[in-house]
């Protein structure tokens, strides 16, 4: 009976007794050798999905940009542009010609270029005159062409009667005299400047005991901030946000005339984390991108002079009668002009937002303040005058200062930026990391006085590292303890 | 608990997390007994969990006891993993000692009981705490330990003495004391 006393009462001490532990400790050093969650295996893919929803958000935007500006003027059509080769034609735009009216065709032409006039005048038809055209196309060779900015003049001439000839003898019509070159490239620019980790596998004991008899936290997980830095860069696609401050038509021009292009990013932050994963953070961010600048004007004169407008033959062919009277000549001049702008942001992006720790990877969500410290445009746009503007840039002190200053800001102001991040360590204190970011600016980068207010929102995949600045202290390896006794 | 450990199979975080707490006394106690240290007893706790939450879904029991005898298996499975890791030899014992019937002193509460437990030879212990707390035949115990099942009997027959001997001491001391 003592004996059962003696058993039964250990076994009643142990059922009742209920230790002082933290199951919040045990928790913290268990769960991260536990199996992956389908909860965790979400994880990826709201991450994933944010980074979507990003740049559909940015897609979306600027599509309802393009619908709310109801374009009236249509879009300039473009000429002919770079053909490397030399080429005439002559052609008639009536079949009927004859040989008189062929060499008549030639005299209106300027003997020293060639025409190929044989081809084009291939039907006769005795008696009458018809109506000619002459097309002259020509082309400077590629050796005078220059680089991103080219001016493209097209000249198209049309030549009237202006008088009306004889009932049936004299059938006087336009002859049109189209010449197409390009001019002298203006001078181009120069090129403008271009710009953690935990301890993994098996709880250790030996790692965690102490030789003190003092209470202590087995595998204690961080319970301080963690510091770390970044450094990323990475791809730029700007949207443009275009407001039109009154003038519905320049804005169209400006809509039509200028197409971002792309760009990239580069930036530097600090990320304070806390032990339950809030994160603040600050850095400085760079970017730069380009955007195609385009338009086309068209200019018509019309000269009259003194001329030949009609000739008389017989039967035979033979010319027996010329009559002159006053030619109109109506000159179309296409001007076409390509530019390349750029576009510089220097900003101070401040944030708040939370962090995820999965095994050893990190997704992070947070955003919060853009402040823009400076902003530089650089390149040309489309005037409210509708010409283009000369290359105007940000000088501190230059002739083109007040020309930036009546179309742009020198510093783009407030912004919102969102972000989520992925990072993966590659060693203790080392981790690379991507993350697809947006800004949203709040205020334009138009100057006050501009007819239109203008806006860029960078959609941008960073991709970069991320350093840890305070890693976990390593622990000393607890020394074996020696057994009392063997089996 | 039927909820819980149905959503610990479903690898719900919460309700692990709601596991441990439940858990974490009951085995804790486990491992302390076969352990001399709060602190090997702990880090045994925690070794168990993880393999608990890992294998939960081989467990069949619903019930919550079928459930905590399986979790308790794996503790003590754990235990013995360890002791055998450490290095120690389960030599047999030859020989029959005569079993002596411990005396009680007097009540004793959980700390006494482990202070005293902790005195005793760890595979006295070991197979002490196989028997008369978790229940274990002697055959069972000497196939957990890889022993002869009289090597069992005389370990449980020396535990028994050791600890009347320490309790009498004990006794002694408090009387004096008093």
């Amino acid at each position: 009976m003592k004996n059962n006393n003696f058993e039964d009462q250990f076994r009643e001490a142990f059922s009742a007794f209920e230790p002082d532990l933290s199951t919040d400790v045990i928790w913290e050093n268990v769960e991260p050798h536990l199996k992956e969650t389908k909860k965790r295996r979400f994880l990826f893919f709201w991450w994933l999905a944010g980074g979507v929803s990003l740049v559909l958000f940015g897609l979306g935007l600027k599509q309802w940009n393009a619908d709310s500006i109801t374009s009236g003027v249509p879009a300039p059509e473009i000429l002919e542009t770079k053909i490397p080769t030399v080429e005439s034609t002559v052609f008639f735009e009536e079949e009927d010609c004859t040989e008189t009216q062929r060499d008549f065709a030639i005299t209106l032409i300027s003997n020293d270029q060639k025409y190929d006039v044989d081809k084009a005048v291939s039907k006769q038809k005795n008696g009458s005159i018809t109506i000619a055209a002459i097309t002259n196309t020509f082309v400077s060779p590629p050796s005078e062409k220059k680089h991103s900015e080219e001016i493209v003049y097209t000249k198209k001439e049309s030549i009237v009667p202006e008088i009306t000839p004889s009932e049936n003898e004299i059938k006087a019509d336009e002859i049109f005299v189209e010449s197409e070159n390009i001019e002298q490239p203006q001078e181009s620019e120069p090129p403008l400047k271009k710009d953690k980790t935990e301890k993994s596998g098996k709880i250790k004991s030996e790692e965690k005991k102490k030789k003190s008899k003092k209470k202590r936290r087995i595998k204690p997980l961080r319970n301080k901030w963690k510091y770390n830095t970044t450094l990323v860069t990475g791809p730029v696609l700007p949207l443009r946000i275009l407001s039109s401050r009154g003038n519905e038509t320049y804005t169209n021009f400006r809509k039509d005339s200028e197409k971002g292009l792309g760009g990239f990013t580069i930036g530097s932050s600090f990320i304070a984390q806390s032990p339950r994963g809030l994160i603040l953070s600050g850095g400085l961010e760079y970017i730069e991108f380009r955007e195609r600048f385009r338009y086309e004007t068209m200019e018509e004169t019309t000269l009259t002079s003194i001329g030949t407008i009609a000739v008389v033959e017989n039967a035979d062919g033979e010319i027996t009668e010329t009559i002159s009277g006053p030619v109109s000549t109506t000159t179309t001049t296409t001007r076409k002009v390509r530019h390349t702008n750029l576009y510089r942001y220097f900003s101070f992006p401040v944030g708040i937002g939370k962090a995820w720790r999965y095994r050893k990877n990190y997704w992070r969500v947070y955003g919060g303040l853009d402040f823009n410290l400076a902003f530089a445009f650089d390149g040309k746009i489309f005037t409210n005058s509708f010409t283009d503007t000369a290359p105007i840039r940000e000088i501190s002190s230059g002739e083109n200062r007040t020309l930036y200053d009546r179309y742009f800001k020198r510093k783009a102001g407030l912004g919102l930026w969102l972000s989520t991040e992925y990072s993966r360590p590659v060693t203790n204190q080392l981790s690379w990391l991507i993350a697809p970011r947006i800004k949203l600016p709040l205020t334009s980068i138009s100057a006050t006085e501009s007819e239109i207010g203008q806006r860029y929102v960078p959609i941008s995949v960073q991709i970069g590292i991320n350093y840890l600045i305070n890693p976990p202290k390593k622990k000393k390896r607890r020394s074996k303890p020696k057994t009392s006794e063997s089996f | 608990m039927k909820n819980i450990i149905k959503g610990c199979k479903q690898l719900d975080r919460k309700a692990q997390r709601e596991m441990v707490n439940h858990l974490s006394p009951y085995l804790y106690v486990i491992c302390r007994r076969y352990t001399a240290q709060h602190e090997d007893a702990q880090d045994l706790l925690q070794e168990s969990l993880i393999t608990i939450f890992n294998k939960i879904e081989k467990c069949k029991a619903d019930e919550i006891a079928g459930f905590k005898s399986w979790c308790r298996r794996i503790a003590i499975n754990k235990v013995l993993e360890k002791k055998r890791k450490k290095g120690l030899r389960l030599e047999n014992l030859s020989g029959v000692l005569m079993p002596t019937t411990p005396v009680i002193q007097s009540q004793l509460n959980v700390h006494d009981i482990l202070s005293l437990l902790e005195r005793l030879p760890e595979n006295h212990r070991v197979v002490f705490n196989l028997s008369i707390i978790d229940g274990y035949t002697h055959r069972e115990i000497a196939e957990l330990l890889n022993i002869p099942e009289s090597s069992s009997r005389t370990f449980l027959t020396r535990a028994r003495r050791k600890l009347q001997e320490l309790m009498t001491a004990n006794a002694k001391k408090k009387s004096l004391k008093n």
